[in-house]
This record gives C-alpha cells, sequence and structure tokens, in this order.
C-alpha cells in the first residue's frame, strides 16, 4: 500500500512540474507582457518602466526566470504579483479556500444526489421512470455550464429569494456565528446549484450504467438466490462492486468541479480563485497565473491521489495487481 | 415419506421484444423425498437452468411460469411474493449456479461472503461464526483459516465452487439444487467436488437435484434420473434403470453417444450420435420433441404430443412407443 | 512413415512477479513428441500442466525459451517472422471456447473467407465458392453462410471454426479442448466430424483435453502431462487400463466410469 502511495505521488509530482513548466511557456510566450499597457500611458517615463522591468526580472532569459521561480517555490515563495503589489501566496490562500468550500459542498451534494438517482434508475432499467430521468439528465448535459449559471443567476435577480453575488452580505462581520453561517450559505446557494447542475448529468448516467451492470451480474443474481435482502443486495454487494468505476468516476468529477468552479465563481461573483485568476491573465500578471493553475492542479492532483488510494482500498484485485506489478 | 418437493405439470416461457415468446419448459412433473438424489439430464436449450431457476421463483427478466404448481415442504412457492420467497431461499432451498467465478463477490473476503448468508437467515449473534466455520470447514477441511480470508479471484476454480457449496450448505438447507456445478472443472476436481456433493448429501440427509448434461457423473450417485429434451421430461425413473435400460430413444441415444470408458472402442470407431439438431424453441413443430431426430418415429409422432406411460413404480416415459 | 511434425526439447519458461517476489514458472520442460502423418496425438494432463502454453508453441504463438519444433523438415523455431508467416497455414489452432475465438457479428461466410483473403489465394472469384464448399464439408450448410456467428449454437460454432481452419489448408490441426464447451451428445458428432476429416484429408491431429475418454477414443497414441514434462507416453490403451504414472492413474481414476447400454453391457 506504502509503495502504492508513494508511486503515485511520484506521478503527481511529475505532473506538477510539467504543469508549471508548461503554464510558464504559455504565459510569458504569450502576447503582451504586463508592463505593455504601462507603456502605452504617455504620462510614465520609459527609465520607470526599465527600472520595473529589472526589478520583476523580466528582462532577464525564460530559463533564468523559471529556475529562479522554481528555487523560490522551494522555498514556499509564490512570487510577486504585479498588480496587487504584493506577494502571491497570501493573495491566493484567501481565494483557493474559497474555492474549496464551493468546490467541496457541489462534489458532496451532487454525489449525494447522483448515487440514490443513478441506483433508482438502474433498478428500474427500460421502464419509463428511468427513461424519463436519462432525458433529464442528457437535457441538462446539454446546457453549457455557463448558461446555467446565467440563468440561475436571472432567476435569483427577479425573484430576490437568494443573494445575486459574493459571499457575504454587507455587514457581515458583525453578525453572531450562527447568523453568519447562515448568511454565507445563502450565498453559496447559487453558485452550488449552478456546479451541481451542471455535474450530475454525467454521474447520474455513469452511476447508472455501472449499476445497470453491476445488478446484472452472476454474484448479485446469486446472492439473491441465497436469499439476501433487497436493501443489501443494492447497498452492500452492489456498491462495493461497483465501487472500482465509480471511484474512478469520483477523481474525475474533482476535476470537472474545478473547472467549471471557475466560471460558476467569475459568473455569480464568488470570491474564488476563478475571477482572480481571470483578472490575472487579463492583466498579464505572471506570477498569480502561474501560482493560482498551480494551485488548482494540486487540489486536483490530491482528489486524484485519494480516489487512487480510495480504489486501492476498496478493490482487493488491484491490490493483487499493484503487488505482482 | 412425505415428498419434499412435488412439480405438478410446469410450465414456463420467455417472452422477448425481438424472439416474441419461448416455451422454455413444458409439463415437467416430478417428485421428490427427503434424503433423495435427483440427477436432471439435459442439453443446452432443453430447459435444465430454467426449472432450477423456476423451482427458487429465480427466473432471469423476461420468464415468467405460465402454469403448473411447485409444492416445496408442503407449501406452494408460486404466486408466493418475493418477501416469503427470500426467507426460503437460502435457508431452505439452496441453489447453486454453473460457472462459480462468476457467482462469487469479486470484492468480499470468503468468510464475510458465507457469513452474510447466514446472517440474512438467522441474524447476527451468536451460533453464527461456529455455523461459518462448520460449513467452511465441511467443505474446505484443514486449510479453512487461509481460504476463509482469501478473494475468490485468489481461489482455484474447484475452491471457488467449495465456497458456493459451504454459502448454500451454512443455514442447513432441506433441498439443495445445483445446477451444472462441474461444469468448468478438470476431471481430478470435478471427481474431488462430486465427492463432496456425495459425503455432504449423505451425512446432511439432504435432497439433491443435480442438473448435468453428462450422465456419466450420475451412475452410482443418484436414485433416481429425469430426462430432459427441449422443455420436456422425456423420462424419469429409478436411475439404475434409466441409465442401464432406457427407455426413451432419446436417452438411448444420448447414453450411446458418450465414449465408453475404461474399454475403448478403438481408434477411428464412430461414435453414435444424434442426428441433426435440437428444435426451434421459438417454433416448435407439431408433435412429439424429438421426432425429426428419432430413429424409431412413428407416423403418429409427427402429429401429437405424447402423455405420459408409467412403466413400473415410478418410472414413467413420454413416448408412443410405450402408449403414450 | 516419417514424422510429420518433432517437437524437440521442448521449454518454455515465463519470468514474472507474483506478491513482491521474483518467481519464474516453467510451463512446458523439456517435451519431446513426433507426430506422424495423417495420425492423431492425444495429449492429456490436468489443469496447469501445460497443455495449453504447448498449443500455443506449436501453432508458433508463442516462441519457446529453449527447444524446437520441426513441420515437414522445417525448423519453426528458427524461422524469423516474415518466413513464419507463410508456414503458419500449415498449422491451425482450434480453441476451446468457440465462442471467444469467433467474431459474433461476422458471417459465417465471411469467417471462413477471411484466411483467403490473408493468404491472397485462391483468386478472389473462386474464393466464396471454396469457403461455402467448407461450410458444407463441415456440416453447416450453404443456408449457414449468411447467418453472423453469434447465431449458431455452440456445436455450430465450432464447426464453424474447424471450417475457418481448413480454409489455410493446413497439414496438422492442434485442437486445444475442442469438445470441452458442447454437450455430450454434439462432441459425439464433432469427434466424427473430426476423424472423418482426418480419414479423407489426411490431417494429422493434436488433440489437447483433460478428457480421457474422448482422448482415447479418438488418438492413435498419447502422451500425459503433469507439471509441463511428459510423465507417460504410449498406446490409448495401455496408458488407461495400466497407467505407471501417478498423474495418468489420478486422470483415469477420476474419469467417470461408463458403459453405453447399447454395447451390451450394464451401465454402470
Amino acid at each position: 500500500m506504502i509503495r502504492y502511495a508513494l508511486r503515485r505521488m511520484a506521478h503527481a509530482a511529475f505532473l506538477l512540474a510539467g504543469v508549471s513548466l508548461l503554464t510558464f511557456l504559455f504565459s510569458a510566450l504569450a502576447p503582451g507582457k504586463y508592463l505593455d499597457e504601462m507603456k502605452l500611458d504617455p504620462r510614465i517615463a520609459p527609465e520607470t518602466i526599465a527600472a520595473l522591468r529589472s526589478e520583476y526580472g523580466m528582462d532577464q532569459p525564460l530559463a533564468m526566470r523559471y529556475a529562479r521561480w522554481l528555487k523560490a517555490l522551494a522555498r514556499g515563495d509564490l512570487g510577486y504579483s504585479f498588480a496587487y503589489g504584493q506577494p502571491v501566496g497570501p493573495l491566493l490562500r484567501v481565494r483557493a479556500r474559497n474555492t474549496l468550500l464551493l468546490t467541496g459542498i457541489s462534489l458532496l451534494l451532487a454525489w449525494s444526489l447522483a448515487l440514490p438517482l443513478g441506483i433508482w434508475s438502474a433498478q428500474r432499467e427500460g421502464g419509463w421512470p428511468d427513461y424519463l430521468l436519462t432525458a433529464g439528465a442528457a437535457g441538462l448535459l446539454i446546457i453549457p455550464d455557463i448558461v446555467l449559471a446565467l440563468g440561475l443567476l436571472i432567476v435569483a435577480v427577479r425573484t430576490g429569494w437568494l443573494p445575486a453575488g459574493g459571499m457575504e452580505s454587507v455587514g457581515a462581520e458583525s453578525m453572531g456565528w450562527a447568523a453568519r453561517v447562515r448568511d454565507t450559505g445563502l450565498h453559496l446557494a447559487l453558485p452550488v446549484a449552478a456546479l451541481v447542475l451542471s455535474t450530475i448529468p454525467m454521474l447520474v448516467r455513469h452511476v447508472r450504467a455501472a449499476f445497470v451492470e453491476v445488478l446484472d451480474a452472476g454474484y448479485l443474481r446469486a446472492a439473491r438466490a441465497h436469499g439476501i435482502p433487497r436493501g443489501r443486495l443494492v447497498w452492500r454487494y452492489g456498491l462495493r462492486a461497483a465501487a472500482n468505476p465509480l471511484i474512478s468516476l469520483l477523481g474525475l468529477s474533482v476535476g470537472t468541479l474545478l473547472s467549471g468552479s471557475l466560471i460558476v465563481e467569475v459568473v455569480t461573483s464568488w470570491p474564488g480563485l476563478g475571477p482572480f485568476l481571470l483578472e490575472a491573465i487579463l492583466a498579464r500578471d505572471l506570477y498569480v497565473v502561474i501560482g493560482g493553475v498551480l494551485l488548482s492542479t494540486v487540489f486536483l492532483v490530491c482528489g486524484n491521489l485519494a480516489a487512487d488510494l480510495l480504489l486501492y482500498w476498496a478493490d482487493p484485485r488491484i491490490r493483487s495487481q499493484g503487488e505482482a506489478a | 415419506m412425505p415428498s419434499i418437493v412435488e412439480v405438478r405439470d410446469l410450465h414456463v416461457a420467455y417472452s422477448s421484444r425481438w424472439s416474441g415468446e419461448t416455451r422454455a419448459l413444458e409439463g415437467v412433473s416430478f417428485a421428490l423425498e427427503a434424503g433423495e438424489v435427483l440427477g436432471v439430464v439435459g442439453e443446452s436449450g432443453s430447459g435444465k437452468s430454467t426449472l432450477a431457476g423456476a423451482l427458487a421463483g429465480l427466473l432471469p427478466p423476461g420468464g415468467r411460469v405460465v402454469r403448473g404448481s411447485v409444492r416445496f415442504e408442503g407449501r406452494e412457492l408460486l404466486g408466493e411474493p418475493e418477501a416469503e420467497l427470500r426467507h426460503i431461499r437460502g435457508a431452505r432451498l439452496a441453489l447453486i449456479f454453473q460457472e462459480a467465478s462468476l457467482a462469487l463477490h469479486p470484492s468480499m473476503r470468503v468468510r464475510q461472503q458465507v457469513r452474510e448468508v447466514r446472517r440474512a437467515h438467522r441474524g447476527g449473534g451468536t451460533g453464527i461464526d461456529e455455523a461459518v466455520e462448520g460449513a467452511l470447514h465441511a467443505v474446505f477441511g484443514a486449510d479453512v483459516a487461509r481460504i476463509g480470508s482469501a478473494y475468490p479471484h485468489e481461489l482455484s476454480g474447484g475452491q471457488r465452487q467449495r465456497v458456493m457449496l459451504a454459502q448454500a450448505m451454512v443455514c442447513g438447507p432441506a433441498l439443495l439444487v445445483a445446477d451444472e456445478p462441474t461444469a468448468s472443472l478438470d476431471p481430478v476436481t470435478l471427481a474431488e467436488i462430486l465427492k463432496l456433493f456425495r459425503e455432504l448429501q449423505a451425512a446432511r440427509g439432504m435432497a439433491l437435484i443435480f442438473i448435468t448434461h453428462n450422465p456419466a457423473l450420475l451412475s452410482g450417485f443418484a436414485h433416481r434420473i429425469l430426462v430432459l429434451y427441449a422443455g420436456g421430461v422425456a423420462e424419469c425413473g429409478p436411475a439404475k434403470e434409466v441409465l442401464r435400460n432406457p427407455k426413451h430413444p432419446y436417452t438411448k441415444a444420448l447414453l450411446d453417444c458418450l465414449p465408453a470408458w475404461p474399454a475403448p472402442r478403438g481408434a477411428y470407431a464412430r461414435l453414435p450420435v444424434i442426428p441433426g439438431d435440437p428444435p426451434d424453441r421459438n417454433a416448435p413443430p407439431p408433435g412429439c420433441r424429438f421426432e425429426p431426430r428419432c430413429a424409431a418415429r412413428m407416423e403418429e409422432c409427427g402429429v401429437r404430443e405424447p402423455g405420459a406411460t408409467q412403466l413400473g413404480r415410478a418410472h414413467s416415459v413420454f413416448c408412443f412407443k410405450y402408449g403414450g | 512413415m516419417d514424422a510429420l511434425l518433432t517437437v524437440e526439447s521442448l521449454t518454455v519458461r515465463y519470468r514474472g512477479r507474483h506478491g513482491g517476489a521474483r518467481m519464474g514458472l516453467t510451463a512446458l520442460d523439456g517435451v519431446s513428441f513426433e507426430v506422424r502423418a495423417g495420425t492423431t496425438l492425444g495429449v492429456a494432463g490436468a489443469s496447469g500442466a501445460g497443455k495449453s502454453t504447448l498449443a500455443l508453441c506449436l501453432a508458433c504463438l508463442e516462441r519457446p525459451t529453449l527447444g524446437k519444433i520441426v513441420l515437414d523438415g522445417r525448423e519453426l523455431t528458427a524461422l524469423d517472422e516474415g518466413r513464419l508467416r507463410e508456414v503458419r497455414p500449415q498449422v491451425q489452432l482450434v480453441f476451446q471456447d468457440p465462442a471467444g475465438s469467433l467474431d459474433p457479428q461476422m458471417t459465417a461466410l465471411e469467417i471462413v473467407r477471411e484466411p483467403f483473403d490473408v493468404q491472397k489465394k485462391p483468386a478472389p472469384a473462386e474464393r466464396t465458392a471454396r469457403a461455402i464448399a467448407l461450410l458444407e464439408r463441415v456440416g453447416l450448410g450453404a443456408t449457414a453462410a449468411g447467418r453472423t456467428a453469434g447465431e449458431f449454437s455452440g456445436g455450430q460454432k465450432q464447426r464453424l471454426a474447424i471450417a475457418r481452419a481448413l480454409a489455410a489448408e493446413p497439414r496438422v490441426l492442434i485442437l486445444d479442448e475442442p469438445l470441452s464447451a458442447l454437450d455430450a451428445s454434439v462432441g459425439a458428432q464433432i469427434a466424427n466430424l473430426l476423424a472423418e476429416l482426418q480419414g479423407a484429408a489426411g490431417l494429422s491431429y493434436v488433440f489437447i483435453t483433460h478428457d480421457l475418454a474422448m482422448a482415447a477414443h479418438l488418438a492413435d497414441e498419447m502422451i500425459v502431462l503433469d507439471g509441463g514434462r511428459i510423465v507417460e507416453r504410449g498406446l490409448p490403451e495401455q496408458l488407461l487400463l495400466r497407467p505407471a504414472h501417478a498423474a495418468t492413474r489420478a486422470l483415469v481414476a477420476a474419469t467417470p466410469r461408463w458403459q453405453a447400454p447399447g454395447q451390451g453391457g450394464a451401465g454402470a
């Protein structure tokens, strides 16, 4: 198990290194530099710009800048934001926390709904409830995330039931603890709804497919023949058997949720990594962009690593293979 | 002695969208007493697996019992709600399927799987561990500790079959229905499993319905034999009679097909075969099912189906040669 | 009669890891035998004795670690892939599981034609006619040509597999448990078909099985494998009535005794 975990972590490290390199490359190669806009401003003297350039190290070759950045990363220093004039690390921290909150809750909610729905549908395979659910899921799947988010936003604005953006109401700091939680919760409702609605169709389809296969399997029929009660058949036998594809799906869904969260956060003004990253890209704020992308990748990789370990624990066949390989 | 199971005029059919209605079993009747072993001989398409499923109320989707009666321990099973049947299955009436490798849960340890069966019927609490260990011991003998903690994919075919047997036995059923339990095993393992079946059956005085396509396995083992052909009974009687002195032309032809042992007839000798193929179950021709391939067919055989003729005690045959 | 197929000291070793430890597995160990033209060699053995590995080696689907296989004077094991491709048609393999070795979506005709298309002979115009002739030869008939493989019964599938093997015009057929997945009466039909084909076309068979009764019925000579080695060889009657090695005895003891009622004897 340890060896397996170490191997997966080594993969993860490789992945992160690759991502950081690519991001660095793309950002540096992308047209426009941070100071280009300043150059256009006639009020700023060229000497100032040159001084800023050397201060920010932008006059050095790419490879050197990457090496410097790596060294700094080893110290835990993510670089400096040109736009904010502050270290990137603390700036990202708050945003990352908010994104994690949003994605985490969406993940939980999406799976809590998808699992029972998928199982329910699989049990009635071929019947009209199954058909309706599949059609509904397909319909939702077609709608792009951004349209969903905007749609929900419009509903929120028109009806005024939910706050239309942001994370906290004005004057939140002065609220009591319980009231603050409720306040945050209300603000979460919109982005969570958008994210959940965008991922649920895929989840339900895969859960359904996994269960249709499992429910049809020889061992389930044999268990029925042994008189195992219905509920146990599904939750104990079925779920354990379907764990393999479902855990892989879990890992995948972390990825889709993270990427979906970017758009949703921007549309619903949720102060997470999304809007921050967007802003930084537009401003060519190099180190923020790299830091943000790297952070998202870390979340993704951690999610997948957790899924891998979970799979190793859940499926004894992978354990035997893992040992033999 | 009271019959453990009594099947009367059982008709089972499958309906599906593309092939319409297929008659899988027609007019099957037999009775089995406590402690008796009934060997059911049937080839592919004979309906033997359907019979196993019908007895336990576990027909595949699309299958239904058209008419007939299945009485188990004096109680009519057909028409009973699923909740009731669930209590009987595994506890009083155990079922073993073909392909043990597919019938065991891939992510559960062996001991756990046997435990689940016992738990489902007798609940948790005291006695469950003993029952589980007892069942595992009965099929594995000494190696129980190691095998109990193993997963199915770590076991051989014969060992998996033993686990299935342990699961079937753990609640002490009155009847065990085994559908081709030795089908995918090599001869040495097959012989061991067969021996295990005989020992357990004798030790527990269980009634056993042993379904197979190879009649040779039943000699010296079954008390009675039921021969199925294309969904109907060809012959049913005491094992010795059916094997030594088969009455129905199909039974005779089938028994002739098997190469003799241990006296081979010599290379290049042709085995007697049953010409042709089994009938199409979707559009069965009129008359006796075996008629197109029967060496002894008469005019009547192509017109209507023969009924049962009683030949001696508990021996019936469905053939016009004997009346019909 | 000269030997058509000669196998000398065939050894197959696998290296692998199991449970964290490096292990070597010897599937075949110094196996040597001969098959004369037009005869059947029966190969018996329990599971894991090496029968399937032998089948794969003979069909040149697996390279042995040591030893050689000589077919009609040509050493197959010494040929490179290019030369081997020319020789492959002469040794054909019929598998145990007909369902697994036939594409259920292909029609019978397509399946039997395939070897013709691969070898690019006979001329395209003749191929369909030849394929149909083969189908009739194995008892499937021209009407079966248009049906897809998935529609056939087990016995019919096996006939189809044999027809496909014959399309390559082989000298030797390696039959790996061809009857094990079939019912008794169907197996008897296929066994008769094989005997008939051998008589008519002078084919040689290597008949691998754990069904001793059937092997004894069809084979001219038999060998028994155990743990990758040949532990006994001889005429079927000798082996089966007076088995010498423990493995043979175990197999003989495990085969249920049977005397067909039509043979004027008691059942069992």
